[in-house]
């Protein structure tokens, strides 16, 4: 009998051995799958920004875009990831209540030197930081990827990698440790509530490249002198629209990067995801309202539009319109709210358009505007949900109030420093390039290969 | 809409968490989300027609 019991002890024991590593190795795999998908985000960025810039720039298009994703990795790796885990209560800032922050917290595990050099690396003890670190620097990468069309057919190469290194591996990660880490100021004062990063991803590299437009100025020819604005068309907009198909798909790997894996040291529940905010949800609850929001933000552009850019953009818009309660949000409501998203698109960038901005592919209209409206949107239809774990009356709650200031916060967050930095790389003569090298394209001057060498054959005529 | 719970937290909160839960709104917002549905489909095969008529 004895001998039964130790027997079966050992059996328990082992099973639980085997349980715990399955988790684990669920946990890593989930993050590390979600890592190549939001790559499409980059392969999509790219087929589109080249595909809405004229033959003569198309591949200097392609070379800002790719650069900016190389040299945000890196800088993400150097300090990017540190601001993150220092920043949540501050500039930087003292521990948080969770014990998640701070500066001291920082600097032991997110320094790629000393001590904490050993979550920084390969660790066969460590099967979370690589992957969470990873998913993180893709987010990173993907605000720069935001900002790069807005700027094209006129930006410097070096000048745009630093704007791009700037936003990507501090401005949006300020904004993350503050508005999307259960430590952050935000969350604890306001109960902001982001989940999906429509304020602190989408409306941060929105504004800032805003912030950056204001100083680079408009395409030559694309406003006459009385202010009236001329449509430049890209070379190809069919390689535009698959780019953006290709961001949509990408962006469920993001969204699913944006929750926290039960059953581990780190997670939130044993036995449920949460958010980042350690608030409760499903992966199938999410997935009704990310295919009802692209749904109706599809719909709504082709109401007032028409046109597959703006069909696709608008794709994109109820996605970001929603992202922030894509957890608590009900479908049909989603549905709702992204179908506005797409009706108000053309409509927004053309007050943009009227104020002189010249951006070059909505991305202002499409993540700023639209990713501000999306966080106070929730505030509208949340209010009273829990922003985080804990007693009633002890955790913060979500308001309109809160989603508001968060909303004003992160716009800011964005703009300030790409207004400032831009300014910068402006007087430096790092900025616009030369208006004969605009003139003349910018691929004849600065690339070493040609796009098309043997030019673009025209459309064979109808057969009589 | 609001949280569906008694209290404000999540401490054993199971079942649907959506807003509204358990209220009638979320059937209004389907509703109205069908409704947007028909109407775009009807205005779209206007718009259409109207193309291929100016065309002929």
């Amino acid at each position: 009998m004895e001998e039964q019991i130790a027997t079966l002890m050992a059996q328990i024991a082992e099973l639980q051995v085997k349980s715990n590593t399955t988790n684990t190795i669920f946990a890593e795999t989930y993050y590390y799958l979600s890592i190549p998908l939001m790559i499409l985000i980059h392969a999509g960025f790219l087929a589109y920004e080249m595909g809405a810039t004229r033959t003569k720039n198309v591949l200097s298009s392609g070379v800002k875009n790719i650069l900016a994703f190389a040299f945000v990795l890196p800088t993400f790796y150097f300090f990017g990831w540190w601001v993150y885990w220092g920043f949540p209560t501050g500039i930087p800032g003292a521990a948080g209540p969770n014990g998640i922050s701070g500066i001291e917290y920082a600097s032991a595990i997110a320094w790629g030197w000393g001590e904490s050099a050993q979550y920084m690396g390969p660790n066969i003890s460590d099967n979370a930081s690589g992957v969470f670190w990873g998913a993180f620097a893709m987010f990173a990468a993907t605000t720069a990827s935001i900002m790069s069309g807005a700027l094209i057919e006129r930006i410097q190469t070096v000048g745009f990698v630093i704007l791009a290194i700037v936003l990507g591996s501090f401005a949006w990660v300020v904004a993350a440790a503050w508005g999307w880490h259960a430590d952050g100021w935000l969350v604890q004062k306001f109960g902001v509530h982001d989940f999906g990063a429509a304020g602190l991803v989408h409306a941060v590299a929105g504004f800032f490249a805003l912030g950056v437009l204001l100083h680079l100025g408009p395409r030559i020819g694309k406003f006459n002198d009385d202010g009236s604005a001329n449509h430049i068309a890209g070379h190809n907009l069919p390689l535009t629209a698959v780019g953006l198909m290709l961001i949509i798909a990408g962006f469920w790997g993001f969204l699913m990067a944006c929750l926290i894996v039960p059953g581990e040291a780190w997670s939130w529940f044993g036995d449920k995801f949460s958010s980042i905010y350690g608030t409760p949800m499903t992966l199938s609850g999410m997935s009704f309202n990310i295919l009802m929001a692209m749904g109706g933000g599809t719909i709504g552009a082709w109401l007032v539009t028409r046109d597959p850019f703006w069909m696709m953009s608008g794709m994109l818009a109820g996605i970001i319109s929603t992202a922030s309660g894509l957890d608590i949000y009900w479908p049909g409501l989603s549905f709702i709210i992204g179908f506005g998203a797409g009706a108000i698109l053309l409509p927004a960038s053309a007050v943009l358009e009227r104020m002189g901005i010249d951006d070059a592919v909505g991305a202002v209209t499409v993540h700023g505007t639209i990713g501000f409206l999306g966080v106070v949107a929730l505030g509208v239809f949340a209010s009273g949900f829990p922003a985080l774990q804990g007693a009633a009356g002890e955790a913060p709650t979500i308001s309109l109030y809160g989603q508001i200031i968060g909303a004003i916060v992160f716009a800011l967050l964005g703009f300030i420093p790409g207004y400032i930095v831009a300014g910068a790389l402006k007087a430096m003569g790092m900025l616009r390039v030369p208006e004969a090298v605009e003139i003349a394209g910018l691929d004849p001057v600065k690339v070493a290969s040609a796009a098309y060498p043997e030019g673009i054959p025209p459309s064979a005529a109808p057969a009589e | 809409m609001g949280f569906s719970f008694a209290e404000a937290s999540w401490d054993g909160v199971t079942g649907a968490i959506y807003m509204g839960a358990g209220g009638g709104m979320p059937f209004v917002y389907t509703l109205i989300a069908a409704a947007v549905c028909i109407y775009a489909l009807w205005s779209g095969n206007r718009k259409e027609h109207a193309l291929y008529d100016k065309q002929k």
